[in-house]
């Protein structure tokens, strides 16, 4: 694989849904791994098939290889050890609090909170904290040449770029400490507290009812003793999403929608002073052989038999041209603006991609 | 039969739900009912659907009967707060703290909640003695977004102790499990993974949501060409004819992978399903989505037949 990740280790696919971001990262690490790098795929939350394909459908948060016979298989020959795993986000928490230096009693108490067992999967931002985690775990630990990471589908980068941070910045924002503190005592009597404070949660609780509240200030409090490992992790992912060893690159197709999605991730980046390295075009059309004209002649022919029959196959010959068509101009547009910007294409498949034969076949188009 | 006050659309990514999610709307609009078209964090896209200047997160008029909204988690907060406390300069002073919008955005569903909570205020909200909106068709988010929006309640109402958020959780259960009320839409392709996620939703909407499913909608379905004629052509003494039958082919074969993609939905989905063509036009436009609606409306007619 040359181009634009020769010489990265990490690279990230960020696009919104639908776009085949699951099926463009591992055709991705195929590739890599095909011309000898050792490549890991990180993937969040593939289609059911696609994780049976990739091996990762029952076991989650941990590495495991794809055969090589079955790419061999497919026509696929890994010159290097692929590997893939789908972060899980519970798992991934999980296994924060179990390494934090907490005592034994603190950690039942993270363990136990019904917050904590219910939502910590539906907390905002946590697959993304999740994800990021465990990419620069098994960054730091050296073992792959490059790492893909599919992002969790999102409206905004920002989603995922901040997330280490909003977590963080949450958790150990002195403000709110203070502010939680009537709930779950700090030894001084309530009255000492400041009005502001008992206003702020009169307010809140009437808005969400109080106890509520309290297990949430719980779950909070709990993570106390963790906060330096949390805000030391935080700026080690942050350096690394900044540094030269990681590279984004968008994944789009030639919809109008996505190709928006695409420019507002592509701006947000830019407003983060991170680049993008390459653009990936899923699914578009090739140009057919002949002219549109040839539609019309087809369709004259026809009309002497059946008028009605020889205007649908000159109206189905048409569309298929006029949206080809449109694709290459799109295409054409994309790569006008974006400027040096490589952008790869990947053609549309007469079926969806599904398999490590259709993943093979992707992979192809990078090597 | 009723008509039903709510509609939401969903399906995977990428299907069209925002143009479908329009059409309806524009169906409903058409025949006599007063409309509410509610996207989700849309960034503009029923507006760039119906060419309209960009919506925000309070609701202005697009049409004859047709008035949209663009909710956010952080706007429907601070419209619930200030139904709540009746008070701007408080939900100001509280609500728009930068401490407390992040403690809120943590609140494990409360933005879904409280977008769902806006859309029932929205049925049962009263103007001169009627109803304000006789439907609201929500443009809900793709699937997996969409499920945990629809359980949001359900998980709420078991995680959390007895105060007004439960109480609101309440109202919005019996409006979404109702069946003379609410119907979910799912909107696929012809194409493996929309339909996988649709059989899902099917799934999910008796066991998991208790929602009853309304006709769903298959977009960009194609449609067949007669082989007879295909056959003519080939025999063409043109040989750009001949690379048009080639292009043609193939699209016959996408097609049949699309249709035996289609026959995994359950029966009675794929019968009552409304297939709708491809738009052309990048943006289809208002005209282009009429079109879709009038496509829509028969489906509309035949809810009505008990």
């Amino acid at each position: 694989m040359t181009g634009p990740f020769a010489d990265r280790k990490v690279v990230v696919a960020v696009g919104t849904g639908g776009v085949g971001k699951t099926t463009v990262s591992a055709a991705l690490a195929i590739a890599a791994a095909a011309s000898g790098r050792r490549t890991l795929v990180m993937t969040i939350d593939p289609a059911r098939r696609l994780a049976h394909a990739l091996g990762v459908a029952d076991h989650g948060n941990v590495e495991r290889e794809i055969e090589p016979e079955r790419l061999r298989a497919a026509g696929i020959v890994l010159q290097a050890p692929l590997w893939v795993m789908a972060p899980d986000v519970k798992r991934t928490f999980d296994e924060i609090v179990a390494r934090a230096p907490l005592s034994e009693e603190k950690r039942q108490q993270v363990f136990n909170n019904r917050i904590y067992q219910h939502f910590s999967s539906a907390l905002a931002g946590s697959h993304e904290y999740a994800a990021v985690q465990k990419l620069y775990e098994v960054y730091k630990s050296g073992r792959y040449d490059l790492i893909v990471l599919d992002t969790p589908p999102a409206q905004n980068a920002a989603d995922f770029l901040d997330a280490p941070g909003r977590v963080l910045d949450f958790l150990e924002n002195e403000t709110l400490q203070w502010l939680l503190r009537p709930y779950v005592g700090n030894g001084l009597p309530f009255k000492v507290l400041d009005i502001g404070s008992s206003f702020f949660w009169r307010t809140l609780g009437g808005m969400a009812g109080g106890d509520t509240l309290r297990e949430l200030a719980e779950f909070i409090l709990s993570f106390r003793g963790m906060y330096d490992g949390f805000r030391e992790r935080s700026r080690q992912v942050s350096e690394l999403l900044a540094s030269d060893a990681l590279a984004f690159v968008l994944v789009t197709t030639t919809s109008l929608m996505q190709q928006r999605a695409m420019w507002h991730f592509k701006e947000e980046l830019r407003a983060q002073g991170l680049a993008v390295r390459a653009v990936i075009v899923n699914r578009v059309r090739a140009m057919p052989a002949w002219d549109q004209q040839a539609a019309g002649r087809a369709g004259a022919l026809l009309s002497r038999l059946d008028p009605e029959v020889a205007a649908e196959v000159e109206r189905a010959a048409r569309e298929e041209w006029v949206l080809a068509e449109a694709d290459l101009r799109a295409v054409r547009e994309l790569e006008a603006r974006l400027g040096g910007v490589p952008v790869t294409l990947i053609h549309e498949r007469p079926t969806d991609v599904h398999d490590l034969f259709g993943l093979a076949n992707v992979a192809s188009t990078f090597l | 039969m009723t008509r039903p006050r709510l509609r939401i659309v969903t399906g995977k990514g990428g299907v069209g739900k925002t143009t479908v999610a329009t059409a309806l709307a524009l169906a409903e609009a058409g025949r006599g009912q007063r409309t509410l078209l509610a996207e989700i964090n849309g960034r503009d896209r029923v507006a760039s659907v119906l060419g309209i200047p960009p919506v925000g997160a309070s609701i202005c008029q697009a049409g004859e009967r047709l008035s949209v909204v663009d909710m956010n988690p952080r706007a429907a907060i601070h419209e619930y707060a200030l139904m709540v406390f009746r008070f701007e300069a408080i939900v100001h002073a509280v609500f728009d703290n930068r401490v407390v919008r992040r403690f809120l955005a943590l609140i494990p569903s409360l933005g879904e909640l409280v977008m769902l909570g806006k859309v029932w205020f929205h049925i049962q909200e009263v103007q001169d003695d009627r109803p304000r909106f006789d439907v609201v068709v929500l443009d809900a988010p793709s699937t997996g977004h969409a499920m945990s929006m629809l359980r949001a309640p359900a998980m709420v109402q078991h995680a959390i102790p007895p105060g007004p958020l439960r109480d609101i959780t309440r109202d919005i259960i019996a409006l979404i499990s109702d069946p003379e009320r609410t119907h979910l839409h799912v909107v696929t392709t012809p194409e493996e993974m929309p339909v996988t996620e649709a059989v899902e939703l099917e799934c999910a909407a008796a066991e998991v949501l208790q929602m009853k499913l309304g006709f769903s909608v298959i977009n960009c379905r194609l449609g067949p060409l007669s082989a007879a004629a295909l056959e003519k052509l080939e025999a063409s003494s043109d040989p750009e004819v001949r690379q048009v039958v080639a292009t043609l082919r193939q699209r016959e074969t996408r097609r049949l992978q699309g249709e035996e993609q289609l026959r995994r939905l359950p029966a009675h989905m794929l019968e009552a399903a409304v297939g709708l063509p491809r738009l052309l036009d990048a943006l289809p436009g208002r005209a282009g989505v009429k079109r879709l609606a009038e496509l829509l409306l028969p489906a509309l007619e035949r809810e009505e037949q008990p």
